[in-house]
C-alpha cells in the first residue's frame, strides 16, 4: 500500500466512529458496556471479522503480533506470543482495535482495492513474511509492532 | 456447514467470546480458534466428550454436531449394531428412494 493513498484521521473522527460501533454493539446485545471494553465481542458482531490464533512465521529479531486479512475478513493473532498477550491484555484489545480500524468508513475503500492481493498471498500453505508496509510502520509500540498484509 | 463454522455460529449466537466458550469446556482458547478456523492436524479433533460439552454450552443439539464432526453418535452406533440389516439396506439406497421413505414414515406418524 502507498502512502499516499492513506487518509490522515483526526482523533475526534475516530472516536466517534469508535462511539458508534459500541453502541451498535450495544443496540444488538442489548448491554451496557463498561471498561474493559469488550472489544472482541465488538469486532465479531458489528465488522463481522473473525479471530484465528495461529502462528505468523517471524524474521530474525522481528516480533509479529498479528494481523488482517480483508478477503477472509479475518483477524490474525500470533499464538507465539499468547504469553505477551496474556501478561498485557491492553496490548491484545489495541491489536485488535488497530485492525478492525482498517475496516472503517475512511480505510474501507483502501483496503477492498488491496484486498485481491492480500488474499492471493495469504492463501500460500504456509504464512508468508512480507516487507512491512511503510503505512503500517507508523504503529510501534516499543519494538512490538503490529502487522498488515501488504 | 463445517463443523468449525457451526461451532462459531452457536457461539456467537450465545455472545461468547472463543476465550469465553473455552473456559466453559476447560479447553485452550487457541484450540477453540483452531477448530473454528478449521485448522487442527490428524489427531488432534474434538474427542465425542469434549463435542457433547460444546453441545450442552452451546445449546445445541449433541447428534448434529457429532455428525458435523464426523462422528457417529453413541445411539446409532448401538442402532447399527442391533440392525445391520437395515443398515445395509438403507446404505445401499440412492438419495431420491431415501427421501422417499422418510415421506412415508413421516406420513405414517400418528
Amino acid at each position: 500500500m502507498s502512502k499516499k493513498s492513506l487518509k490522515f484521521l483526526r482523533n475526534e473522527v475516530i472516536e466517534e466512529a469508535t462511539a458508534s460501533r459500541i453502541r451498535q454493539f450495544e443496540a444488538k446485545a442489548g448491554v451496557t458496556v463498561g471498561f474493559p471494553i469488550p472489544i472482541d465481542k465488538i469486532v465479531e458482531h458489528i465488522w463481522g471479522l473473525d479471530f484465528d490464533w495461529d502462528e505468523i512465521e517471524e524474521g530474525p529479531g522481528e516480533q509479529i503480533l498479528g494481523g488482517l486479512h480483508v478477503a477472509n475478513r479475518k483477524i490474525y493473532l500470533n499464538s507465539k506470543h499468547i504469553a505477551l498477550f496474556e501478561a498485557n491484555p491492553g496490548l491484545e484489545r489495541s491489536m485488535i482495535g488497530h485492525e478492525a480500524g482498517h475496516l472503517s468508513a475512511r480505510h474501507r475503500s483502501t483496503w477492498q482495492r488491496q484486498s485481491s492481493r492480500i488474499t492471493q498471498i495469504c492463501t500460500r500453505p504456509a504464512m508468508p513474511r512480507v516487507k512491512l508496509p511503510k503505512a503500517a510502520n507508523e504503529f510501534k509500540a516499543g519494538q512490538k509492532r503490529l502487522f498488515e498484509f501488504p | 456447514m463445517t463443523f468449525g463454522e457451526k461451532i462459531r455460529q452457536l457461539r456467537k449466537a450465545k455472545e461468547l467470546s472463543q476465550r469465553d466458550l473455552a473456559s466453559k469446556v476447560k479447553v485452550n482458547f487457541t484450540y477453540i480458534s483452531k477448530i473454528e478456523n478449521e485448522k487442527l492436524d490428524f489427531g488432534d479433533y474434538p474427542s465425542e466428550e469434549l463435542i457433547l460439552k460444546l453441545a450442552r454450552v452451546l445449546d445445541a443439539d449433541a447428534d448434529d454436531l457429532l455428525i458435523l464432526a464426523e462422528k457417529i453418535p453413541e445411539s446409532l452406533k448401538k442402532r447399527v449394531m442391533e440392525r445391520p440389516d437395515v443398515f445395509r439396506k438403507l446404505a445401499s439406497l440412492d438419495n431420491e428412494s431415501l427421501d422417499k421413505l422418510l415421506e412415508n414414515l413421516d406420513n405414517d406418524k400418528p
